[in-house]
C-alpha cells in the first residue's frame, strides 16, 4: 500500500477528495520549492535600452527565476515584460516611468534581467526568485 | 543536529539524496503561500474612442505581495487560451497587451489596444495574490 501524506481545504475530505486543487498539501505532487531568493538594486542609465544586469546565482542548475521590480520614488511594483506604470486613462492610455523591465533570464552561473529607460537615470530594486531546475 | 521534513519523489531516499529537484517537500526551502484567487474582466469598447481599460484588486496585506496573472483577449465569442500576463500580441491593423501592477493595498490590472477599432474587446483575467511578502 502507498501511503501518501495530504492536507485537504476546509469543506474537504482528505479521505476521498481526489482533485489536487482541493488539497493545500499532497505528497503526490511536487510543491514548487524557492530555492534562492533575494534583492538586488540597480542603476538605469538614462535614455537607454537594452541594459544587463547580473546576478550570480551560486546554484549546480540552470534555475526557473522570476522577478519584480519597484522604482525609487514610486509606491508601485512591476513585473518582467512591462513598464513601470503610473497614471492611466480610457482613452489617454498608460502613462509611464520610462523604466521598462524586459525580461530575466538565467544561465548555469547568472540571473540576468534586462531593462529599457526612456527617461532619466533610475534606481530600481529587484527581487528575485530561483524555482528549482528547468 | 538541524531537524527537517522531507518528502521525496519515487526511487529517491529522503535519508541520503540532497537534490531539491528529486524531492516533493523539503522545510529547507520556502514555498509560496497561497491567499486568494480570482477573475476579473476588462472591457474596452473601441467605439467610444476608448483603448485603455483597467480594474483593481483589494488584498490589504499592507506589503507588496508575489502574485501570478494570466489573461485571454477576445472580441465577441470568447476564444484562444490564457497566458501568462504581462503580455503583447498583435493583429494586422492592431496591437493589444495586458498588464499589472502590485501597490501594498492592491493588484492593479490594466488593458490596451493600438490602433484603430471599432470592436469591443475584452481581456478576462485570473489571478493568484500569494502571501509572500516581495519586500520592496
Amino acid at each position: 500500500m502507498t501511503q501518501i501524506i495530504t492536507v485537504a481545504k476546509s469543506t474537504k475530505n482528505v479521505l476521498t477528495a481526489t482533485d489536487p486543487n482541493d488539497f493545500l498539501f499532497h505528497s503526490s505532487y511536487n510543491t514548487f520549492k524557492i530555492i534562492v531568493t533575494g534583492t538586488r538594486e540597480i542603476t538605469l542609465l538614462g535614455s537607454t535600452n537594452n541594459q544587463n544586469f547580473t546576478q550570480a546565482h551560486g546554484l549546480s542548475f540552470v534555475p526557473l527565476v522570476t522577478a519584480y521590480a519597484k522604482e525609487s520614488g514610486y509606491s508601485q511594483v512591476f513585473a518582467q515584460n512591462s513598464e513601470n506604470i503610473w497614471l492611466w486613462g480610457p482613452k489617454a492610455g498608460y502613462f509611464t516611468t520610462g523604466a521598462k523591465f524586459n525580461y530575466i533570464t538565467s544561465d548555469s552561473t547568472n540571473i540576468i534581467f534586462n531593462f529599457d529607460n526612456s527617461s532619466s537615470e533610475k534606481t530600481i530594486d529587484i527581487r528575485y526568485y530561483c524555482l528549482e531546475s528547468i | 543536529m538541524t531537524n527537517k521534513i522531507i518528502i521525496t519523489k519515487d526511487t529517491y531516499n529522503a535519508l541520503t539524496d540532497t537534490n531539491p529537484k528529486n524531492h516533493i517537500f523539503n522545510s529547507d526551502y520556502g514555498t509560496l503561500k497561497y491567499l486568494t484567487k480570482g477573475t476579473a474582466t476588462i472591457t474596452i469598447e473601441g467605439g467610444k474612442s476608448y483603448y485603455t481599460g483597467s480594474t483593481s484588486i483589494t488584498h490589504d496585506l499592507g506589503y507588496y505581495p508575489f502574485v501570478e496573472v494570466f489573461c485571454i483577449m477576445y472580441i465577441g465569442t470568447p476564444s484562444g487560451n490564457y497566458e501568462p500576463c504581462p503580455f503583447v500580441g498583435s493583429g494586422t491593423t492592431v496591437q493589444y497587451g495586458s498588464s499589472y501592477r502590485i501597490t501594498t493595498t492592491t493588484l492593479q490590472l490594466y488593458a490596451q489596444f493600438y490602433g484603430v477599432s471599432s470592436s469591443t474587446w475584452t481581456f478576462d483575467f485570473i489571478y493568484f495574490i500569494f502571501k509572500n511578502n516581495l519586500g520592496l
